[in-house]
């Protein structure tokens, strides 16, 4: 068992014991099996000395637990680490920040406190996964949609926290901007609620974000200054209808007018779901026609593989000797029939002014959707949580020894389709030049609203030598997009010290500014130590290195 | 050919403490059948997680199910059915559940079973290799195709003594992979709770 830095056996056992205390012996884990079941199954430091794993775990299941535990550890020094399912796989799953932290589970904290179907909003507990949610506004005829993560089985609180995203509208697609009021156990074991929650008595906690005063709650995303107990989220009325279409453009450089029309739909809000951006040459989602999608990839192959790469002529020949576009964008609305319909009519008309642009009605449903056309469609988009994605990933004929697990690459790149171009080409090389697979198209993440995220999975495999590799790889690829002014929006804790070191603005006064807060609000440096790079003062210098 | 002691030869593991499940002799009682490779000490997870789409699958739970297991309802997809059957019943009583499916499949049940501190305790997945002692045919793809793996998994699984059940803590895959491309990998696994019920 890895016990905390500079913490002995005894004081360990001690803090165990009073840990059963609080919550009872039934709810404190410290056996080598019970703490292994903590290990992030995606880790890079698989079987090293630096895996970063807990030396025990302890589940509450009532905010005043959450408190005690909070309290002790303060008391006895004992860094705890916070999860609310522990499935946030690909940046980093139940696995501590700082080995021999003791994992706070707040699995057992899993009631949906509150539906309010008038104002469309829900509370929760951080133990409430996206199933769980799902499952709970079926059962009470709710007609309230979610906005889910791929995979569902996360937590709202935990996916929210990490900032990440979903794939129907703008407002509730950024979790973390769906949110309103949180509840958080400070390190002092204190019970604070943010927003109108502050005020005894209030009726608009999940109506209202920012309350009064300065608005903190985003002082609890992606760091350790508290331990979030409850969070209420906006949720979209279920819509009358659904629609995508797509629009094809011919040419290489037609993804940029293509963006900029986009832009301008999705920021007056002509689109309203989450449009899917690339290139149907790769991605058989975007391409028209079931014949075309199972057309065979080795030309294309072929292609990609000439020496110096393929022009932007072959490749825009290829795309037309394939009845594609060259690039391709499926829009997505949401709202009444005739509603959609015109949206729809007006976005053609928009991207009509790109010459050869084509068009395609994908879908187009009635909602709620029969069991039946739930089975079939891309679930996520409708609010419904799955695990389909993990298929995507399992052995098969194209991928006959898949990985073990991957970590995402995902800075942060301006919305213009010249610096997707640029992104590509210099992420590609790289990935080429380390021996990585290349990037022959972007893969462009389209969750948040202004801005895109280049997506690149790096593999985890359970081979230490191939690791090592790997993490050299992805630091070069962290420092590449730095210079190139794209940084990570969130990463695995593997490198969450390693991204913070480049937003350095001004000798780093962002991250000076977050170790002045820590050093305030946990003194003691008990909460999730290191997490997104923000060390307590006694390991600041040590784990900084 | 494949028998009972090659496959016992795998090295496949097991945890420490002992599966929960249908104690084998209530079947044989309730039946009055004694299968000739039972034996009377074995315990059978009493769910078995089917995943159609295989013949394999489908071999192996007809085989468990002949020694007193039951198959999950196969309505609806993974989510579905570990939150709308699985999970009620294994909060209820924590016991051993078994399966032959994808290795996605597996994941996903590996990390939703976190939840009640279970984690598997067996994993089988053809073909053998001569590094572990045994040899399942000729060519893999065609053992693959077959459903003879998965009926000797599934009696071994049915038929397992305590004794062989607890000689091993840790996991272990049966490795490495198979050489076959012509469709997903397939294993079969038994997942348990980690303390005794």
């Amino acid at each position: 068992m890895k016990l905390p830095p500079g913490i002995n056996s005894r004081s360990f056992n001690n803090a165990i014991r009073e840990f059963e205390k609080a919550v009872g012996s039934d709810w404190v884990f410290s056996s080598e099996e019970d703490v292994n079941l903590y290990r992030d199954a995606y880790t890079p430091f698989w079987n090293e000395e630096e895996e970063l794993v807990a030396s025990a775990a302890v589940a509450p299941v009532t905010v005043e637990e959450v408190q005690e535990i909070v309290r002790i550890a303060n008391r006895r020094r004992i860094p705890i680490y916070p999860i609310s399912t522990g499935r946030n796989l690909g940046y980093g799953g139940s696995a501590p920040t700082l080995s021999g932290s003791v994992v706070l589970d707040l699995k057992r904290m899993n009631k949906v406190l509150e539906v309010d179907e008038r104002n469309a909003s829900i509370l929760v507990e951080p133990g409430v996964s996206y199933f769980d949610a799902y499952n709970h506004l079926q059962g009470i005829g709710s007609k309230l949609m979610l906005d889910v993560p791929d995979p569902g089985w996360g937590s709202l609180i935990g996916n929210a926290m990490d900032r990440g995203g979903g794939y129907t509208m703008p407002l509730y697609r950024n979790h973390f901007d769906a949110h309103c009021g949180m509840e958080v156990v400070l390190a002092n074991g204190e019970v604070m609620r943010t927003g109108m929650g502050a005020m005894p008595g209030t009726k608009s906690w999940q109506q209202y974000k920012t309350g009064f005063g300065p608005w903190v709650d985003g002082l609890f995303s992606q760091s350790n200054f508290g331990v979030c107990t409850k969070m209420g989220f906006w949720l979209m009325p279920q819509p009358e209808a659904y629609l995508s279409g797509t629009v094809s453009v011919p040419g290489y450089n037609d993804l940029i007018p293509l963006i900029d029309t986009l832009n301008y739909l999705e920021n007056t809000g002509v689109t309203n779901g989450m449009p899917f951006l690339g290139t149907p040459l790769t991605n058989p989602s975007l391409a028209p026609g079931d014949e075309v999608r199972r057309s065979p990839a080795a030309e294309l192959l072929e292609l990609l593989a000439t020496p110096g790469g393929a022009t932007d002529e072959q490749l825009e020949n290829y795309a037309r000797d394939q009845g594609m576009g060259m690039w391709a964008c499926r829009l997505q609305f949401y709202g009444p029939p005739e509603v959609i319909r015109a949206q729809w009519e007006y976005s053609r008309k928009r991207f009509s002014a790109i010459p050869g642009a084509t068009f395609s009605e994908t879908e187009i449903h009635e909602l709620p959707l029969t069991p039946e056309q739930i089975s079939k469609v891309h679930k996520v988009v409708f609010g419904i949580p799955n695990l389909d994605i993990f298929f995507i990933g399992a052995r098969s004929e194209s991928l006959p020894q898949p990985s073990d697990g991957h970590i995402w690459f995902s800075p942060i790149i301006p919305r213009t389709g010249e610096e997707v171009l640029k992104a590509q080409r210099i992420i590609n090389q790289a990935a080429v030049e380390l021996g990585l697979p290349g990037v022959p198209f972007p893969a462009v993440g389209t969750y948040w609203m202004r801005s895109f995220m280049f997506l690149y999975g790096f593999p985890i495999i359970k081979d230490v030598a191939t690791n090592r590799k790997n993490r050299e790889s992805f630091r070069k690829l962290i420092t590449l997009a730095a210079e190139n002014g794209w940084g990570e929006y969130r990463t695995a804790p593997a490198y969450q010290g390693d991204i913070m070191a480049t937003y350095s603005f001004n000798n780093h006064a962002l991250l000076r500014f977050h170790e002045t807060l820590k050093d305030a609000v946990d003194p003691n440096g008990i909460l999730s130590p290191g997490r997104y790079g923000i060390w307590p003062k006694h390991l600041r210098k040590e784990m900084k290195g | 050919m494949t028998n009972r002691r090659a496959f016992l030869k795998l090295g496949v593991a097991v945890a420490a403490l002992p599966l929960t499940g249908h104690d084998v002799r209530a079947v044989i009682a309730a039946t009055g059948e004694l299968p000739e490779t039972i034996n009377p000490t074995s315990v059978i997870p009493r769910q078995i997680f089917i995943d159609s789409r295989y013949p394999e699958s489908r071999e192996f739970a007809r085989t468990l199910m002949s020694l007193g297991g039951m198959a999950v309802p196969e309505q609806g997809d993974l989510p579905q059915r570990w939150y709308g059957h699985l999970l009620p019943i294994l909060k209820n009583q924590p016991q051993a559940f078994t399966g032959l499916t994808g290795m996605d499949s597996l994941f996903c049940l590996e990390m939703l079973s976190r939840d009640l501190h279970m984690r598997p305790v067996l994993m089988l997945e053809p073909p053998a290799t001569a590094s572990n002692g045994a040899q399942w045919g000729d060519d893999s793809s065609s053992v693959l195709a077959g459903s003879r793996w998965a009926v000797e998994s599934a009696q071994f699984i049915g038929t397992a003594s305590m004794r062989q059940l607890q000689t091993q803590r840790s996991v272990k895959a049966v490795h490495p992979r198979p050489r076959y491309q012509d469709r997903q990998g397939l294993v079969a696994w038994v997942i348990a709770p980690i303390r005794q019920v």
